[in-house]
């Protein structure tokens, strides 16, 4: 065995001898580009179907976490996106608002951000209030007009504390205003809240002419309010013979599921 | 003694084994890639075979590393050869019986012989010649887990492949 063992070895001594003079006089080239030669197309097809299987993996494993990573990417793309959209249409806002009290002569007000609804507190659904982040320490308090960017009587101040405001709708049925229409009468009346959706203006006489139509603004009657602002427009009038006053009902012309950012007139 | 055809075939197989490994299974990815072909068929022509004929099988396979391979030629032939000559002597020496964990020791040692047989004439050239490519760290680390694969695929094979039988 051990005789047989020597032998090989010696032969391979012998042969593995002989190829490496073989390689280091470039003999054993001609090999090496023959069994390139002849087994290219082999190899290739072999490592394409290795990479397809590879890709197949990669379709199962990797490429479910590539997605989630470019679905979180996305995400965060869409977060971005919002905030610019937030960004420009606070822009949008604030320019209008600007627009609205230099048009106005309105020098004095405050610019307040909606910091959540209050319709708990009022029991009710269709009386929903708002919360802004003024206070009294920024000059609010009760009785001021509140407005949204275009300048439309969005409501009135109703509570007070330091840093927050209480506002109330102009739907809302306790919220009063002292109003006029744009009538030739130059009819007045007092505008209440008519669940939740629009407005009445009451004690507006029989006699009087209003068409539908008309603009209802506030009549300056109220201490803390200026003449002139917009409440909203006439949509609808009923006159009973029996009646002295007419209904009349008015649309405010703003969405109040909408409003986030408001101005509080102050009194000059 | 070896005819024509003997030779052709072990030669053909001994390519075919070594491009399947080259071609795909090293690129092929994840559970698969780890497993070393070429080194079960030496452990399995070893085992089932006489010692001449895994002699030629295995030189025939360091033939065709050393051409495809981008070291200094002659490197994997030479770890091969000894490595079956080590491997040899204990099994001759120590793991006499055909039982599994005969097996499975000259699994061990061809893994380990061969890798570090081959590192160390990597790193003895590395030292006289520029322009070699140096081992990883991973080297053993492959090492080890060629070992893992083969010992499962020497124990399958056991019960498969009549590997109890003696040798032909």
């Amino acid at each position: 065995m051990n005789n047989k063992n020597d032998k090989l070895l010696r032969i391979f001594v012998a042969v593995f001898g002989l190829l490496i003079f073989l390689n280091a006089v470039s003999l054993l080239d001609p090999i090496r580009s023959s069994f390139s030669n002849l087994f290219d197309t082999f190899m290739v097809g072999l490592k394409r179907t290795s990479d397809n299987i590879s890709l197949m993996q990669m379709n199962k494993a990797e490429l479910i976490d590539k997605i989630e990573g470019l679905e979180i990417e996305l995400s965060k793309e869409r977060v971005d996106l919002a905030n610019l959209y937030s960004v420009q249409s606070e822009n949008e806002q604030l320019l209008n608002f600007f627009n609205f009290f230099d048009k106005n002569n309105f020098n004095n007000y405050v610019l307040a951000d909606v910091v959540w609804e209050d319709s708990i507190l009022t029991f009710s659904s269709t009386n929903k209030n708002l919360v802004i982040n003024r206070g009294s320490d920024d000059g609010i308090s009760p009785g001021l007009a509140v407005l949204n960017e275009e300048g439309v009587l969005v409501g009135k101040v109703v509570e007070v504390n330091s840093d927050y405001s209480k506002i109330c709708l102009s739907s809302n049925s306790f919220c009063n205003f002292a109003v006029s229409i744009s009538n030739n009468d130059g009819s007045s009346g007092m505008s209440e809240g008519n669940l939740g959706m629009s407005i009445r203006v009451n004690y507006i006489a029989q006699n009087e002419d209003v068409q539908v139509g008309d603009i209802v603004y506030t009549s300056g009657l109220e201490r803390s309010i200026p003449r002139g602002l917009y409440v909203g427009e006439v949509i609808n009038i009923e006159k009973s013979e029996n009646d002295i006053w007419q209904n009349v009902s008015a649309e405010p012309l703003f969405d109040f599921k909408n409003i986030n950012k408001v101005s509080v007139l102050l009194i000059n | 003694m070896f005819n024509f055809w003997r030779i052709l075939r072990f030669f053909l197989l001994t390519v075919f084994i070594i491009l399947i490994q080259f071609s795909f299974i090293n690129s092929v990815g994840g559970f698969l890639s780890n497993f070393n072909l070429v080194l079960y068929f030496l452990i399995y022509a070893f085992i089932v075979y006489d010692f001449k004929t895994a002699f030629w099988i295995t030189f025939l396979v360091g033939f065709v590393f050393d051409i495809l391979s981008f070291y200094a030629f002659g490197i994997h032939s030479l770890s091969l050869v000894l490595t079956l000559f080590a491997v040899n002597f204990l099994s001759i020496n120590f793991f006499t019986n055909r039982s599994l964990y005969s097996f499975w020791a000259v699994s061990v040692f061809f893994v380990l012989f061969y890798n570090i047989i081959l590192y160390f004439l990597i790193s003895l050239i590395n030292l006289f010649v520029v322009n070699v490519t140096l081992v990883g760290d991973g080297f053993f680390m492959a090492a080890l887990k060629d070992l893992f694969f083969i010992l499962i695929i020497v124990t399958v094979s056991f019960y498969f492949f009549d590997f109890d039988k003696e040798r032909k």
